[in-house]
């Protein structure tokens, strides 16, 4: 059963224009967010997207976009607390 | 164990310490040495020691954890030649031994790049653990000089920091995401370096989120047992009344929110985080209201009653929407979307459940 988090709140976005077809992103994403449909790839369950970034690094065609950052409600916490810009994991 | 302990990061907030030359001894997991053009490489076995799975635990219980690491630099694995593949890996040593586990049977090279002590996916994501890192480590290790023609394996779960097509670009060797478990090599590597998708989808399994609690529970018995300790000599000193049964409700709703509602995650009603530790903590507060015969004892009762469910639902919402940051699904945008709803509410909610019991202390409803 796969996990769901909040709906309707991942920032990928795919631009099907520019698509290869190369599956590198299929690769890549732990969520199985991502489906190739005659060639092209697609995404499947925008729901499912972690903003982990894997797929915009790879895609050699510059074809996805996606705000990445951690997932983590302390790091936010801290970060806010500290009133820095960016929530930190850590080194 | 956890398969997941590359993914989840159950640390966020600690600075970290990374102290440069503190490595963990090579002697206590490495097997020998075997030549190469480069010189002597250490051979690690693919089999864990007692001392490494010690490690493992040391690592879960937060024991140490932020200074676990290996040194960085290229060791093999069974009885590697030029063509043998190469298995990038970070130097925490938890990703290096779990890495190496799954390597049993497999002749190959593992290349150790610098991730400061951080496992691959957080190293990843923070960028620290990129192709750049990897081919510092190639060339410091002089890899050119070791192999030819190999390929270059990258953990799946460094993809979000490693762009394999600069891997190739910078290291000329051919590079392919490997799959998100070590396990699946072998199958991965008979199949002609194909994963399948069930090797490239990460799970949260009941295992690994059990794994993860004890970094949900022990930093706050960092704060909880002094302060218990400190009451409880107030209360001896009868300097104020110790809360005992309070206190201990407390606890059951902290580990509500720490341990129950990671481990019964999918479960639970709701798909955000606090939402689930809410209905736990409030159950929980119910159920101690109804144990402690508040609803049988008038209007004060009642405003205990409803202090207790306040209280304890905000506290094991807050404990869950912490666990977010262990769990391998949620997005920053999420959370983001998440605390800004929760957190105004888990404040209103603790503060009304104070009120509610400091009326009652006041003479309220007697």
């Amino acid at each position: 059963m796969p996990f769901q988090y909040l709906r309707n709140i991942a920032t990928l976005e795919l631009d099907a224009t520019r698509c290869t077809g190369c599956g590198m992103c299929l690769d890549v994403c732990p969520h199985a967010v991502f489906r190739q449909t005659n060639g092209t790839a697609e995404i499947a369950d925008r729901d499912a997207c972690m903003e982990c970034g894997a797929c915009a690094l790879n895609c050699p065609a510059g074809a996805i976009e996606v705000r990445p950052g951690v997932g983590c409600a302390a790091a936010l916490l801290a970060a806010k607390l500290k009133k820095s810009d960016a929530p930190c994991c850590g080194p | 164990m956890s398969e997941n302990e590359t993914v989840e990061c159950g640390c966020c907030g600690g600075a970290g310490r990374n102290e440069p030359d503190r490595f963990e001894d090579e002697k206590r997991f490495t097997s020998g040495t075997i030549d190469t053009p480069a010189g002597p490489v250490p051979v690690v076995p693919a089999e864990l020691s007692r001392r490494d799975r010690w490690g493992f635990w040391k690592v879960r219980l937060g024991i140490f954890r932020m200074s676990y690491k290996v040194r960085p630099g290229l060791y093999a694995v069974g009885r590697p030649g030029p063509g043998s593949p190469v298995f990038a890996s970070a130097n925490y040593k938890a990703s290096f031994d779990r890495l190496r586990q799954g390597l049993a049977g497999v002749d190959g090279w593992i290349l150790v790049a610098d991730t400061r002590g951080i496992n691959v996916w957080c190293a990843a994501g923070k960028h620290t653990f990129s192709a750049a890192a990897i081919w510092k480590a190639a060339e410091e290790a002089r890899l050119a000089s070791v192999v030819s023609g190999a390929t270059l394996v990258l953990p799946q779960l460094s993809a979000p920091g490693v762009s394999a097509r600069d891997a190739e670009a910078l290291t000329g060797l051919r590079a392919v995401f490997g799959p998100v478990r070590a396990a699946d090599i072998p199958s991965f590597l008979a199949a002609g370096m194909t994963a399948t998708p069930e090797m490239r989808r990460v799970t949260f399994p009941i295992g690994a989120r059990v794994a993860l609690t004890p970094m949900e529970v022990l930093p706050g018995l960092r704060w909880g047992i002094p302060v218990t300790l400190a009451l409880a000599a107030l209360g001896w000193l009868r300097v104020v009344p110790f809360p005992g049964r309070f206190l201990a409700g407390f606890a059951v709703a902290f580990l509500a929110g720490s341990v129950l509602a990671p481990v019964l995650l999918p479960w639970i009603p709701g798909r955000a985080f606090s939402l689930k530790g809410a209905l736990l903590g409030g159950a929980w507060g119910l159920l101690f209201s109804l144990l402690r015969g508040s609803f049988a004892a008038g209007t004060a009762g009642w405003l205990e009653a409803g202090a207790a469910i306040l209280i304890f639902a905000a506290t094991a919402a807050f404990l869950a929407i912490l666990f977010t940051g262990s769990s391998t699904f949620t997005s920053m945008t999420g959370v983001q979307r998440e605390m800004a709803r929760a957190v105004p509410l888990m404040i209103a909610a603790a503060a009304a459940g104070v009120a509610l019991q400091a009326a009652v202390w006041l003479g309220l409803g007697r």
